[in-house]
């Protein structure tokens, strides 16, 4: 029987979720400041009606506050996360449909969301004619996403039952005992690469691509944050093609791995790496990427697209790296990529299928599930192998010595297998639609995977119902499912319960 | 009118005077060669487009984004109509044809870049460097220079969103007021 959720469990959801409109009011400050400065006017009053708009939200709100003795439970925490990743994307998208880059209102939430949960497919016209301070949110909404909104707003706001927010956003890892300091940590990190990072890119820009060094300084940014949040949106619409620089394709891939570390690994590499390296979730990254970089050199060599090794090594590595860290960037174009076929082109499409860490900025699967699941398959070929009474004790190196219980295998296998349920959910709508196995295919796990690489299908002139199932895809990988769920049985609750 | 305008930039840069291989380029559209590199890979080529985002100065010579879809005559910010992604190629100009004072900067939102037929070898995959897949020119015609593109001012969306940024100050307000109290 299912128990109808109590009014005080409904305000408290508002509350929270009020809270957090006061964070995205803030975040417009980033854009509006851009716009002040380019005496961009016009997108001036659309980022104000957007911080506005979310602001509003957040004072309507602020009266539901609960009573110092209400802790959130478990599930209105995750109802919160489930309903800020709706709520606020479609906030954001209020400058993007304003400026005109849009046919409608679904092609700039699209964006949006492809923004907020870092995936990187794009629906926006003439990218190329952007306003700064709209390339700027665009780029700002990943950062917002890749970094986690909920963690913005819980590094602003303290309070009970937090723990629950934090664990809804699919993170699971705790570097700090408190969920305050975690975030802060995390923050930290990001700054320092974000300082690191930028700085290159910007020398790189103005001292060896002869850019202008205020247009250096947008590129830096812009790649820096696209590559480290592992979104993939650029600031031009030939992504990193753009550039045509192995420097500043090498500076973007460390990148694109330092944001596919998990915050704990980061906080491990800074004490010293030596543990690091035994964790199951290092060792199946690390193995999926070089199997996959020898699976995609074959697959590129043996076709005569690249007629030299440097060639296939430098475009296909960054290929296979970005798909792997869900980054989504390139430098070939869609069609391009659809021609490599066979291997290599499967190479891509698994690696973006598996994704980067956990407790990071990437999607997919991720490394630590795909290690695990390794594990119980093989254990469960050890017990057939093995005499009928022997007993397997599964065991796994994770900081620290760690029982693969049943309980873990079940859930681990669950998540995985909705992964390879919403990627051929989204490959046979594609089908539906008349796209090719292959690309229906690519795309889906492109946009389940929050990966963001396309070999074209992802357009402004795509069907309605393909754009819709590819919303929801990204929407439900960025929460991996449980978040969902809560959702889901808190509504049915609310309508059927007793 | 402007279309028209458009077509007369196009004929008068196709006019720019042509030597050696380049007189046996074909004049073709940067979705051609994006999607037919095999065939256009290696053979001299002529396009014509607007010149977006920046100029990179490098020691082989400037690097420019040619773009030659609807949006050269029209971009979204100056009353386009968003109708796609845009479609373009890199390409490669000798420093001694460049002269970025003729040409004025490069298209943006507040700037229609120049308009330029840029004639040269179509590389696909170029091995010397690194798989790049660009045009190689050989000469530039200016058939446009760039010129501001007139933005408009605020507008309603000011007030509305001042509007409401005073609403929600004033609840805020009021709600702290009631907890103290």
């Amino acid at each position: 029987m299912l128990v109808k959720p109590h009014r005080d469990d409904a305000k408290l959801i508002v509350y929270y979720l009020g809270r957090i409109m006061w964070v995205v009011a803030g975040a417009a400050l980033i854009p509006i400041i851009v716009a002040i400065v380019e005496g961009e006017w016009q997108p001036f009053g659309w980022f104000l009606t957007m911080s506005g708009t979310a602001a509003f939200l957040g004072a309507a709100t602020d009266r539901l506050k609960p009573p110092q003795k209400q802790v959130m439970r478990w599930g209105d925490g995750m109802v919160v996360v489930a309903l800020t990743w709706l709520v606020v994307p479609l906030i954001g998208a209020i400058p993007f449909f304003l400026s005109g880059h849009f046919s409608d209102i679904l092609d700039a939430l699209f964006e949006s969301m492809s923004g907020f949960t870092a995936t990187g497919l794009s629906v926006m016209s003439d990218i190329d004619h952007n306003p700064t301070s709209i390339t700027i949110w665009r780029q700002t909404t990943q950062f917002l996403g890749g970094q986690g909104i909920v963690l913005a707003a819980l590094s602003v706001f303290a309070g009970g039952g937090l723990l629950a927010l934090y664990h809804a956003e699919a993170r699971d890892e705790r570097v700090f005992p408190s969920v305050r300091s975690t975030a802060r940590f995390i923050w930290l990190v990001s700054l320092w690469h974000g300082v690191i990072g930028v700085t290159v890119l910007w020398l790189i820009g103005y001292f060896r691509l002869g850019f202008e060094p205020g247009r250096a300084l947008l590129h830096a940014y812009a790649i820096f944050v696209g590559a480290f949040d592992t979104g993939g949106f650029s600031p031009m619409s030939t992504s990193l093609a753009y550039y045509r620089s192995f420097p500043y394709e090498l500076v973007t891939m460390w990148l694109m791995l330092a944001g596919t570390l998990s915050f704990g690994a980061h906080y491990h590499l800074w004490r010293g790496p030596r543990n690091i390296l035994r964790n199951l979730e290092t060792k199946t990254m690390a193995a999926s990427v070089i199997l996959g970089t020898t699976i995609l050199f074959i697959g590129l060599a043996r076709t005569d697209i690249f007629v030299d090794t440097p060639s296939v090594v430098r475009r296909g590595f960054l290929h296979l790296l970005s798909a792997h860290t869900s980054t989504g960037f390139a430098t070939v174009t869609g069609s391009d990529l659809a021609s490599w076929g066979g291997l290599a082109f499967a190479a891509i499409a698994t690696a973006m299928a598996l994704g980067g860490m956990g407790s990071s900025t990437s999607g997919g699967v991720k490394a630590l599930r795909v290690g695990l699941t390794i594990k119980v398959i093989v254990n469960t070929v050890k017990e057939t192998l093995l005499p009928e009474h022997s007993v397997i004790r599964p065991r796994y190196y994770q900081n620290g010595n760690r029982q693969l219980s049943p309980r873990l295998a079940q859930s681990v296998l669950v998540v995985s297998l909705l992964f390879v349920a919403l990627y051929l959910f989204g490959t046979v709508v594609g089908l539906v639609y008349g796209f090719p196995l292959q690309d229906a295919m690519f795309e889906s796990v492109s946009a389940a995977g929050t990966v963001g690489l396309s070999v074209g299908v992802t357009n402004p002139a795509m069907p309605i119902g393909l754009q819709i199932t590819y919303l929801l895809l990204m929407w439900a990988s960025r929460l991996e499912f449980i978040a969902l769920f809560s959702l889901a049985g808190f509504a049915l609750a609310t309508v059927i319960g007793e | 009118m402007r279309t028209a305008a458009f077509a007369a930039a196009l004929l008068l840069a196709g006019t720019a005077p042509a030597t050696g291989s380049t007189n046996e380029a074909a004049e073709v559209r940067a979705t051609e060669l994006i999607s037919d590199p095999e065939t256009w890979g290696g053979r001299a080529v002529r396009i014509t487009g607007e010149l977006v985002g920046d100029y990179s100065y490098r020691d082989d010579g400037v690097w420019v984004q040619l773009n030659d879809d609807s949006y050269a005559d029209a971009a979204v910010g100056a009353g386009g109509d968003p109708v796609g992604a845009n479609i373009g190629i890199g390409a490669r100009i000798p420093t001694d044809q460049f002269d970025a004072g003729l040409l004025g900067g490069p298209g943006r939102h507040d700037r229609r870049g120049p308009l330029v037929t840029l004639t040269g070898t179509f590389f696909s995959n170029d091995s010397r460097l690194g798989g790049e897949t660009y045009l190689d020119v050989d000469e530039m015609a200016i058939g446009r220079s760039a010129s501001p593109v007139t933005i408009a001012g605020p507008d309603g969306w000011l007030a509305v969103g001042l509007g409401l940024l005073a609403l929600a100050g004033l609840m805020a307000w009021r709600s702290r007021k009631r907890v103290a109290g």
